[in-house]
């Protein structure tokens, strides 16, 4: 596609200059030899379209010869033979064309025999400033689609690492909360209701954010809760869940689900790992044109953590990483039985 | 038929909930109680005795698996669990059953059936089925994070780096650490293959000792040497496990 476009705008630049040549070899060849009007004009066609059109096969040598793989001897070796041939066609084929045109006048053909020499010698200088020039194009050419390619391939890479990255459903999750709903049902089908309802709409936002777009902290933050219902149901009055948001920052622009994994994380050390009452503590507030997310759990500080720790939080980071360019956006403060995550988060030029 | 005395132990209310209602209205079952950690189940299995147990695998303190490893006379088991491809594994072929969450009341009672069954034959198929489960599950190459022991009625959770060392005795092994020494019905093998990706060394034949706890190493005798630990231990090397521990250090 791109070449194409390319070619095409090439070659009518590449037409005009050939003209430009010939308006060049008729005048050199009426004022310098003395050649009739007629007889020039012709003769200037002749010697510039045969050259044009093995131009085109030079321009393909080029291109198609993989000049990186030739050493400095194959190249010359290679444009002695190309130029020779080049040469033999182009003045041979001119020559014959032109006394078959001319019917073989014995002054025309004399002149031409006479300026032979000057002429291949004006011909291989044109044959090196087309060679030349295609050469640089073709390789500009190159350079770009190289380009091209590569911010391509960029972009594929950073969306399947972020696609890597971002928070997924974790099945233990999701069949505990149906495990609850089956249980709702009898118990309490209005609560069931509820809950599938909540667990739909978390699952739909999980499923369709793009990182593309950026969400809002309110957008955030209505999931997460959505999420923390759900959570509540499953453990009861053991977990506890407080939100602190400071009034005007609501619209703050986020990378969407950026906040699931931190508390998530909360939930998992806290509530799952801990027996009795344990809490998530969520606030948010603009700090220096900053807002600054954290997000607080407690855990049981006699049990050794098990594992699975800490992949969802470096997803995170890394994820804040590569959607602000920035590094240091995550602080993690771990007290004797409290663990806490702040996120910092850039605004647009609104905030 | 005879009454079969059951207890549920789970973490998330709303799924003891759905079990006690499968039960409720069954005049052969006698529901003895529920508890939502296994530290508190420990003390009811004690006291109750309960025939079956349906047992969730992620809890709080410790996991099913972990309190399967220190019931000393375990009850029939039957895991409940939402999401566990090891149990799936492990149980396939030990415990009475394991049901994956959520399921229907027929498949409770499909579960709890079979374990009618083993009650009735009275053949030791439950030891055994527990017995292999516990090779398998020593078999299993996972990482341990921490070692759980029992003293009468206390439930000892050592997390790895508080161990220092591990001795072989007849059948069992002593666990020395930080929290004291505790017998575990286990194999010096069981313990060196989990332990070995978490830094502890087989010194020796009866020796298995977490390097992080080596204070110095000292020449004892032709070609013997002495581990000093941070604990004050003192332990020989064989010169299987002196090679061994040079190439470490």
């Amino acid at each position: 596609m791109f070449t194409k476009l390319y070619h095409n705008k090439l070659l009518p630049v590449y037409a005009g200059a050939w003209l430009a040549i010939a308006v060049v070899h008729y005048i050199i060849v009426t004022t310098q030899l003395g050649v009739d009007d007629l007889f020039a004009i012709v003769e200037a066609l002749v010697f510039s379209t045969i050259f044009a059109l093995l131009g085109i096969g030079l321009w393909f040598l080029v291109k198609f010869s993989d000049t990186g793989k030739l050493n400095r001897q194959e190249m010359i070796l290679r444009h002695a033979t190309s130029s020779a041939l080049t040469m033999l066609i182009w003045f041979g084929g001119s020559y014959l064309l032109l006394g078959l045109i001319s019917g073989h006048e014995p002054g025309y053909m004399t002149m031409l025999n006479n300026t032979m020499v000057v002429r291949v010698l004006a011909g291989l200088l044109l044959y090196t400033v087309l060679v030349t020039v295609s050469y640089l194009l073709i390789n500009n050419q190159n350079l770009k689609e190289r380009k091209a390619r590569e911010e391509v391939l960029q972009n594929l890479l950073h969306e399947s690492e972020l696609n890597s990255l971002r928070a997924q459903i974790k099945p233990h999750f999701l069949f505990n909360s149906l495990n609850s709903i089956s249980s709702l049902t009898v118990t309490n089908p209005e609560k069931a209701q509820e809950m599938v309802i909540n667990l739909s709409e978390f699952m739909r936002y999980s499923l369709s954010f793009s990182d593309n777009k950026m969400s809002t902290l309110k957008q955030e933050l209505y999931h997460l809760r959505l999420y923390l219902e759900i959570e509540k149901v499953r453990f009861g009055g053991r977990l506890a869940v407080d939100e602190s948001i400071e009034d005007g920052i609501l619209d703050w622009p986020l990378p969407p689900m950026i906040l699931q994994p931190l508390v998530e994380n909360a939930v998992k050390h806290g509530v799952y790992d801990t027996p009795g009452q344990s809490f998530v503590k969520i606030s948010g507030v603009k700090n220096n044109g900053w807002l600054e997310i954290s997000v607080i759990n407690n855990f049981d500080p006699d049990l050794p953590s098990r594992k699975g720790t800490g992949t969802g939080l470096s997803n995170v980071m890394k994820r804040m990483q590569m959607v602000y360019n920035m590094t240091n956006l995550a602080k993690i403060t771990k007290t004797e039985n409290t663990f806490e995550v702040k996120l910092k988060i850039p605004g647009n030029d609104k905030n | 038929m005879t009454k079969i005395k059951v207890l549920i132990i789970d973490d998330e209310p709303p799924a003891r909930d759905i079990i006690r209602h499968y039960l409720s209205g069954d005049a052969d079952i006698e529901l003895a109680g529920e508890c939502e950690n296994g530290f508190e189940a420990i003390k009811m299995i004690n006291e109750l005795k309960p025939d079956l147990i349906f047992l969730d695998v992620q809890m709080p303190k410790l996991t099913g698996f972990e309190l399967l490893e220190i019931l000393p006379d375990p009850p029939q088991i039957v895991f409940t669990t939402a999401y566990d491809e090891f149990a799936i594994k492990a149980f396939e072929m030990n415990a009475v059953d394991y049901l994956l969450k959520p399921f229907a009341k027929a498949r409770l009672y499909q579960a709890i059936d079979r374990a009618r069954q083993r009650l009735e034959s009275k053949t030791p198929v439950v030891q055994q089925g527990i017995e292999e489960l516990r090779a398998k599950l020593d078999d299993s190459t996972e990482e341990l994070d921490r070692v759980v022991a029992r003293l009468g009625s206390k439930i000892i959770v050592m997390p790895i780096d508080k161990i220092w060392y591990i001795e072989a005795q007849d059948d069992y092994v002593m666990v020395y650490s930080e929290q004291g020494n505790y017998l575990k019905e286990k194999t010096m093998k069981y313990f060196e293959t989990h332990l070995a990706p978490k830094g502890f060394i087989r010194i020796h034949r009866s020796h298995l000792v977490n390097v992080a706890q080596i204070l110095s190493v000292e020449l004892y005798g032709k070609d013997t040497h002495l581990v000093m630990l941070k604990c004050g231990a003192k332990l020989k090397t064989s010169a299987e496990g002196y090679k061994r521990l040079r190439e470490l250090l």
